[in-house]
């Protein structure tokens, strides 16, 4: 090959069709993977028939819609908590009422308490629809202490390719572990993005941070909240409490889709059971993706060693 | 979304979803990553298509500059289940030009695509797969055409010793007049 002028370098004729040949047998021969039409396939609940376009946008939209309930998540529950600590009524939120007519000052001061001290989670994804099976999708737990951004938590994926990944957040560095090498190393190390451990989800809808689920976050995901309603009672294994509602606004970023959750908080005020479901489909074919995420171990010390460095491999 | 754009979508996905699954695998380096890409990109499209003018693009050139940048954005602070092949798996009578002996040629490549650096990889799938000018990659990444240039020239070298002597694959190629192997 020729070395080319300052800024670049001209492949000749040759190398470019040898570049286009290779690539060719490289893209023609990528193995069929049912991954993505066995998913659609035991979306639809049937056995050996071919997706239609209803199932493919179902599952597409109830991925869309499990991607956007975990970019909505994150967004305004801060600036709710913010609003109702000055006093002042976050814009467009209005408090369901029913028998308390503090059921938004109660979710809100319930994550507020949440970051401020450790906790357990555990979280588990499924979808379901009246003629779909539910499936789950996969689940995790850890723990994690947002005042110093220290946790860790486990990923199960079980779909498409079943598999564990490893987290460890110690400040402003992740480190994960899923089983391959990078390198020969078992453990990568990632910055966390914006100066922030805190995202909420399995897989962030827009960015690659998986960090364990922070109240900070969860605050901040209450900002297209539309209505606070308190339901009734609500108890767990050890604790007692009360259930609220809630519903998220369409809005024009996430269109018309339609998220609507329940949050328990215990006599001592803390966040217990955060359920948010969304349902998906066109016409009568309804599926919902549900997320059930529990709390507990509140105040427990929570303490990460990063693996040795001689097995991490550090992306930049 | 209203009906038709949904059954427009689902056609675009249906028709074109195996081409942007292969592609994605060559940008991912691995099945398991590009199903994670894809499906991004797919949501990403799915959430921006009531707006697309279709008119004056077709959805894979949305596709495509979707896809760059989630990999881009994604991969570069998230680790996945890359796992570049520690060694070049053995490959039977490449030149007996038999389908078998074609899925061991692309076997082979893929593996060693996913052994190169990312803007490498980029730039060679987006130019000899995609086929793209250089302007257009280069707009792309967010690069310039000269980096692109050099990107491909760097990339089929790596490639080229990544896959070892390949002459006996070229057994249908045309007659090189020059000589030059390197």
């Amino acid at each position: 090959m020729r070395e080319g002028q300052t800024g670049g370098s001209d492949l000749d004729a040759y190398a470019e069709a040898e570049a286009r040949r290779l690539l060719a047998a490289a893209f023609e021969t990528v193995p069929a993977r049912p991954g993505l039409a066995g998913d659609l396939i035991a979306a639809a609940g049937h056995q050996g028939t071919a997706a239609t376009a209803r199932d493919m946008v179902v599952l597409v939209r109830t991925r869309t819609a499990r991607a956007r309930r975990r970019a909505l998540l994150p967004a305004g529950a801060v600036a709710l908590a913010a609003a109702v600590a000055g006093g002042v009524t976050a814009a467009g939120i209005t408090d369901g009422g029913g028998a308390s007519p503090t059921a938004l000052q109660a979710v809100t001061a319930a994550f507020t308490k949440m970051s401020a001290q450790s906790f357990t989670f555990e979280e588990s994804d499924s979808v379901s629809g009246p003629d779909v099976s539910p499936i789950r999708l996969g689940s995790r737990n850890g723990e994690f202490n947002p005042a110093n951004g220290i946790g860790e938590q486990e990923i199960h994926y079980y779909r498409l390719d079943p598999h564990v990944i490893q987290y460890r957040i110690i400040g402003k560095y992740t480190y994960v572990r899923n089983g391959s090498l990078r390198d020969g190393k078992p453990w990568v190390r990632w910055s966390n993005g914006g100066g922030s451990t805190s995202s909420v989800g399995i897989a962030h809808a827009e960015g690659g941070s998986v960090a364990p689920i922070n109240p900070v976050d969860l605050l901040t995901a209450l900002k297209g909240v539309s209505t606070v309603r308190y339901e009734g009672p609500a108890s767990g294994t050890g604790w007692t409490g009360t259930s609220y509602s809630f519903t998220v606004n369409p809005s024009k970023d996430f269109g018309a889709l339609k998220v609507s959750g329940t949050v328990s908080v215990d006599s001592s005020g803390r966040v217990r059971k955060l359920v948010t479901t969304m349902p998906a489909g066109p016409g009568g074919h309804v599926t919902t993706f549900t997320e059930v995420m529990t709390f507990g171990g509140f105040g427990i010390t929570v303490s990460v060693t990063p693996p040795p460095l001689s097995e991490v491999y550090i992306d930049k | 979304m209203e009906p038709a754009d949904e059954e427009d979508f689902a056609a675009f996905v249906r028709a074109r979803g195996d081409h942007w699954m292969r592609l994605a695998e060559l940008l991912a380096g691995s099945p398991s990553e590009a199903e994670d890409l894809l499906q991004a990109s797919l949501v990403k499209l799915y959430r921006a298509w009531p707006r697309l003018d279709l008119a004056t693009a077709a959805p894979d050139a949305y596709m495509r500059k979707i896809i760059v940048n989630t990999r881009r954005s994604w991969w570069g602070s998230r680790w996945r289940q890359e796992s570049p092949v520690a060694a070049v798996p053995d490959v039977a009578d490449p030149a007996a030009g038999d389908a078998a002996d074609r899925y061991a040629l692309g076997a082979l490549v893929r593996g060693a695509l996913a052994a190169l650096p990312r803007q490498q990889r980029n730039v060679l799938v987006l130019r000899y797969i995609e086929d793209l000018p250089e302007a257009a990659v280069a707009e792309l990444l967010g690069c310039s055409a000269g980096t692109v240039k050099t990107h491909a020239h760097r990339g089929l070298r790596a490639l080229r010793a990544a896959l070892g002597d390949l002459d006996s694959f070229a057994v249908n190629e045309a007659t090189r007049t020059d000589g030059e192997k390197k």
